[in-house]
């Protein structure tokens, strides 16, 4: 049997620690793990908390806003993103202090506008 | 730090096995093992009724088999009192070396047989839930492809990096499977730093020759204890004289810079342990990974300093000498870290 010409996209299968995080961006927010204990957030969703092992969790919504820290320019696709590519995948580390890959959307790979943030520089990513 | 279990030096490598590696070759881990068991028992006179210690690593292939090592021996005949499969990617065959070493020391083996094979040219499709399904494959993130090309722009961000030293390394790196008859057929022609340069973007500024290869593949060592082998006759033996492994490095930072990896704990922690310093290494055998974690390993090992790039002169000693040997003074594994990069 042929192959599909296009694959469809992965989508996520949530387990019942990452569910939270999905039923709220179903709601459009961003929201992320935070150990009360700790006093620090953690990404990606995990069953307890990497700082103190306690699994009293809470979530937080986000700010939204980080600092990119690396950028690619991806131009082999994984099954499903061959109709996208190229796109950007950028590492950025949010002010709540964890670090997501996200694609960004609307914007080309250019050094010029993608310029790597140094220490101190405050770059929005939207969120 | 622990204290070194090999500090006796009385554990030795006997015998080393390789099949030629290949892309697509359509056969199974299983087939590959075999053919390395085969060579191994040629090499040291054993029966493979002798092997009672048999370690494994999983491979892609088989992911989707929870039976994998039970199935193994039951193919090749063997009856372990010592089975182990070991899960840490490419780690896994230094550290099983390192874990039938403490078999034997346990008494628990005589004889271990290390054979490390994969197949993915018949990669079965499986859906595990974990955070790389989820929240790296769902924005298009080509698991090493991107993790390398976000890697690779940080440490040129940080240090800065020519592409044409990297373009050493691969040429170097190339002239190894140009001598190399188990290399594959496709990769036994030399390259130049212009074909590097050249070579299509992957993962911008990552290119097509930045990249490892998926291929199917095995090899395999037998080791056993220093009294053993000498009972065997055996006339060329190596002596493992230490091992440190770390996984999982510094798990409570949850925004790693990437330049700050196990290899900088595990590297001067099995030099040490083995009395050494970089400078007395004479050979060093890396995962050929993609370049930018050879230069990596390289820094944080000890070989050179941080961002100095790709030292090519180091480099071009290094990889003639892998050409000439396969033995291991002092062993280092560290998997890298799972999560971004």
């Amino acid at each position: 049997m042929a192959e599909p010409a296009q694959h469809a996209r992965p989508v996520p299968v949530p387990t019942h620690t990452s569910a939270p995080f999905w039923d709220a961006g179903k709601r459009g927010k961003f929201m992320l793990q935070y150990d009360p204990a700790a006093k620090k957030y953690q990404f990606f969703p995990r069953p307890v908390s990497i700082y103190s092992g306690s699994d009293k969790l809470e979530w937080r919504e986000a700010s939204g806003r980080g600092t990119l820290v690396a950028r690619t320019n991806v131009q082999v696709p994984l099954r499903g993103f061959e109709k996208l590519v190229p796109f950007v995948l950028a590492a950025v580390n949010l002010e709540e202090g964890v670090r997501v890959v996200a694609r960004l959307m609307g914007v080309s790979y250019c050094l010029n506008v993608l310029a790597i943030a140094r220490p101190g520089d405050r770059r929005h990513v939207p969120p | 730090m622990s204290a070194n279990f090999l500090a006796d030096k009385d554990i030795v490598i006997v015998a080393y096995g390789e099949v030629k590696n290949e892309v697509r070759s359509g056969k199974t881990a299983t087939e590959l093992s075999a053919a390395v068991m085969v060579e191994l028992l040629a090499k040291t006179g054993l029966t493979n009724r002798d092997i009672d210690g048999f370690a494994l690593t999983l491979p892609l292939s088989e992911v989707g088999n929870p039976w994998y090592s039970n199935v193994m021996v039951e193919n090749l005949g063997i009856q372990a009192r010592w089975l182990q499969i070991t899960d840490i990617g490419g780690c896994s065959i230094l550290g099983n070396i390192a874990r039938g070493a403490a078999a034997l020391k346990c008494g628990m083996a005589e004889y271990v047989f290390c054979i490390h094979a994969d197949a993915p040219g018949r990669m079965p499709k499986v859906e595990v839930a974990n955070y790389r399904s989820e929240f790296q494959e769902t924005v298009g993130y080509q698991g090493p492809l991107v993790a390398f090309g976000l890697m690779t722009d940080a440490y040129d961000h940080k240090y800065g990096l020519k592409p044409e030293a990297l373009g050493k390394l691969a040429v170097v790196q190339r002239n190894g499977a140009v001598l190399n008859e188990n290399a594959v057929d496709k990769l036994r022609k030399p390259i130049t730093v212009d074909d590097y340069l050249n070579s299509r973007m992957v993962s911008e500024p990552m290119r097509l020759l930045d990249c490892v290869m998926r291929c199917d593949g095995a090899n395999g060592v037998v080791v056993t204890t220093l009294e053993r082998a000498k009972a065997m006759g055996s006339k060329k033996m190596v002596r493992l004289a230490s091992y440190s492994e770390i996984t999982n490095y510094d798990p409570t930072n949850s925004m790693p810079d990437g330049f700050e990896t196990g290899f900088q704990v595990v590297g001067p922690d099995a030099l040490r342990k083995a009395g050494m310093t970089p400078a007395d290494v004479d050979m060093f055998h890396p995962y050929d990974d993609f370049l930018i974690a050879m230069l990596l390993k390289l820094e944080q090992i000890g070989f050179c300093k941080r961002g100095r790039r790709v030292l090519p002169a180091a480099a071009s000693t290094w990889l003639r000498r892998c050409a000439s040997s396969w033995a291991r003074p002092a062993a280092v594994r560290c998997p890298m870290r799972r999560t971004p990069w």
